[in-house]
């Protein structure tokens, strides 16, 4: 009978347990390196558009031509927002911005830099909109490796 | 609001826990859970009789022998194929028989080669050995028969000053008969093959013009049936190293173009003294000078020195065409051999992903594609270049990349990142287009410099070697300042004609101010072909210019492409 509790114990908690999608919020702080515009027919789709210091792009994009219905946004004043553990753009890596890209179960909401860089950000109790972005990093270049002989390889070795 | 808010952030919180007390008890169940199941399920040995499965195991057992046994005995070949490739060689016989008379270049009048200074060695009646031949086909499609030809006269080079070549390499020749498309004539040409070594020495199973392994050593000489010298190549561990063309007088030979060395960074031509022997007889022939042209730094081959239209002899310039443009259809019309081309393999891990699929299929219906590679299902002796799609890509300093190319023992491995597939079809379609244009330079600056990406492909690449940026940033200022065009207009193709739907939605969804209001234009093709380019100086000019257009096209472009979607 312990068993057979222990059994459905696992099965519920599985249940309930979530893959681990975490969220992740972003203050885009270094304003001046983010340049937005609108992305699609819907006024309300933008995008931000930033390279890197390794000189490769990053961009988040909020609305998009398929499932526009996964659209989603939230509420906080300032303080919530630094609460809940976000990061500022301008602290981020490459490798870091790398990292974030590479977890598709991630959810990224940014703080836009338009808001970020006002005066709203003094305003007692004033509610900034969060938006779950998706995000894209540009990847490296260097495509190229050099030629392999294995032949060559094996006497090299055998030479050693 | 608020509290909507902190609900998500906490349940990240509420996730960690769960994920701790599941654990715990995860450790707890499966101590228990194994007793419950080896009671259960998995009884120890004593618990079992041997009269419950004995008939049955014994059964089982005396089956699975039988067809052990079965599968060790060797099967005889196919009748039906065995069959039709000997009435295929039957053919090739006949029409040998009937027309090797008439197997001369015109005395005059031939643009074969008109250079008057050609080598041309003694005729000899030529009796090939029909029970020896290998069947392929060329990558254009052209059947091809290679045929023995061991017990016929043997002409031997010998470079002066160079000590004989060992004894024991056995130097044999071919005889290959191509299929020409418009009729049914099989006009031959003559491969000989001298290894360097012993080691080379192979059966006439084991090697064949479009089939050389990768330990093979040695030269290959190309001949028209009636001995004119056409090309030779220099074989290291099957890695084509080096091209020769003959000619009888140096001097002449330096009017054309031949100089005692060429020391240009690109290319290094020397001119060899040649002795031509009799191998059977060991009589002296002639003497030669061949001007051997050896690529250098790990692949990048000259052959743009010479002055000559053969290339390497597989080039498009090799013979073909009979005297003076006659139209003689009757006549020795040496044939080409092949055009280069990448023969691509796709491997099982393309081959089982849908989506990879789909999208390689779709690419390799485009024109672009077409003229630079053949995608093929099955690994053979024409692969050149193998796709695939290993997991997860990174460079060597651990940032991740879209695609990546690497030469291994003379295959070009193309492989893409799986994490490409996140994105819509047409970046992965430009990935694997990238990646596609790498392999050709490869091939061609490993071949004679002809591609179909660059009229003057020779002249413009050398320009960037020049810059000695290396193997990556070479190509990749190449593609940037060269190919640009070509390979936005590729893509805006495959975009049009392969994807027409996701074309039409994207067109539709980027029709609004500060979009793309008058259609999707090239310059958005063009210019996510930036990701891969980053290492350039024309990248790094660009993004200087921040006010110009073409920064602007790609900002644009990089924050519009995350609308492509996955039609595939």
């Amino acid at each position: 009978m312990l068993k057979l509790v222990q059994i459905i114990f696992l099965f519920v908690n599985s249940l309930f347990l979530e893959d681990p999608s975490f969220t992740t919020v972003i203050i885009l702080d270094d304003c001046a390196k983010w340049s937005g515009r609108r992305t699609g027919k819907d006024p309300s789709f933008f995008g931000y558009f930033k390279l890197k210091s390794d000189r490769n792009s990053v961009v988040f994009n909020y609305g998009w031509m398929d499932k526009p219905d996964s659209l989603t946004t939230m509420k906080g004043t300032y303080a919530e927002i630094l609460k809940s553990g976000a990061i500022f753009s301008s602290d981020l890596s490459d490798e870091e911005w790398y990292e974030l890209d590479d977890d598709p179960d991630r959810r990224i909401f940014i703080l836009r830099p338009e808001d970020y860089c006002s005066d709203k950000r003094f305003l007692y109790n004033y509610h900034f909109t969060l938006y779950e972005v998706r995000i894209y990093v540009s990847a490296s270049g260097n495509d190229l490796l050099p030629p392999i002989n294995t032949v060559d390889t094996l006497r090299m070795k055998k030479d050693n | 609001m608020a509290w909507v808010f902190w609900f998500r952030v906490k349940k990240q919180k509420l996730t960690l826990f769960f994920r701790l007390v599941y654990f715990t008890l995860k450790e707890y169940l499966i101590i228990n859970l194994s007793i419950f199941y080896e009671k259960h399920f998995c009884p120890p040995p004593k618990y079992k009789k041997l009269s419950r499965f004995g008939y049955f195991t014994l059964f089982s057992f005396l089956i699975l022998m039988s067809l052990l046994v079965q599968s060790c005995i060797e099967e005889p070949e196919n009748p039906q194929i065995a069959e039709l490739e000997t009435s295929r060689i039957s053919q090739v016989r006949d029409w040998f028989e009937t027309n090797k008379a008439k197997l001369r270049l015109p005395e005059k009048g031939s643009n074969f080669r008109t250079e008057s200074q050609e080598l041309i060695l003694p005729f000899f009646e030529k009796e090939p050995g029909w029970d020896q031949f290998h069947h392929y086909y060329f990558p254009d499609g052209r059947e091809v028969f290679e045929v023995s030809l061991e017990n016929a006269t043997m002409y031997i080079p010998q470079v002066k000053e160079q000590e004989a070549s060992s004894l024991d390499t056995q130097v044999f020749q071919n005889i290959i008969f191509v299929k020409r498309p418009s009729d049914a004539r099989f006009d031959p040409m003559i491969i000989r093959y001298y290894p360097d070594e012993n080691t080379s020495n192979r059966d006439f199973k084991e090697i064949s013009y479009q089939m050389i392994d990768d330990k093979w050593s040695g030269w290959i000489d190309i001949f028209t049936y009636d001995e004119h010298y056409v090309m030779g190549y220099k074989v290291d561990q099957g890695e084509l190293t080096h091209t020769r063309e003959m000619q009888v007088i140096a001097e002449n030979a330096k009017k054309n173009g031949f100089g005692p060395e060429n020391m240009d960074e690109a290319i290094h031509c020397y001119v060899v003294a040649t002795d031509w022997y009799d191998g059977r007889t060991g009589e002296y022939l002639d003497t030669t000078h061949a001007q051997t042209c050896e690529w250098q730094r790990g692949g990048s081959q000259s052959g743009t020195g010479g002055g000559s239209t053969h290339g390497d002899g597989t080039g498009s310039g090799t013979g073909g065409t009979d005297g003076g443009g006659s139209t003689c259809s009757s006549c020795y019309d040496p044939p080409e051999l092949p055009e280069p081309k990448l023969t691509i393999t796709l491997d099982t891990t393309i081959k089982e992903n849908r989506r990879a699929r789909c999208i390689v299929g779709k690419i390799a219906l485009s024109s672009f594609v077409n003229e630079i590679a053949e995608f093929t299902d099955t690994n053979g002796s024409s692969t050149t270049s193998i796709l695939k799609m290993p997991g997860l890509l990174y460079d060597k300093n651990r940032n991740p990349i879209n695609g990546q190319v690497q030469k291994i023992n003379g295959i070009h491995h193309i492989s893409i990142s799986s994490s490409i597939l996140n994105r819509g079809d047409l970046l992965v379609a430009k990935t694997i287009l990238h990646e596609l244009v790498h392999a050709e330079i490869y091939r061609a600056l490993a071949k004679n410099n002809v591609t179909p990406l660059d009229d003057n492909f020779a002249v413009n690449f050398d320009r960037y070697v020049a810059m000695k940026l290396g193997d990556n940033d070479t190509q990749h200022a190449y593609m940037a300042e060269q190919l640009m065009e070509k390979m936005g207009k590729a893509l805006m193709e495959i975009h049009r004609s392969q994807f027409p739907e996701d074309f039409q939605k994207f067109s539709q969804f980027m029709n609004f101010p500060g979009g793309y209001q008058g259609g999707i234009p090239l310059s958005f093709y063009k210019s996510v072909f930036w990701e891969g380019l980053k290492e350039t100086k024309a990248y790094e000019d660009m993004i200087k210019n921040t006010s110009s257009v073409t920064f602007q096209e790609f900002k644009k472009a990089d924050l519009f492409m995350d609308n492509l979607t996955k039609e595939c």
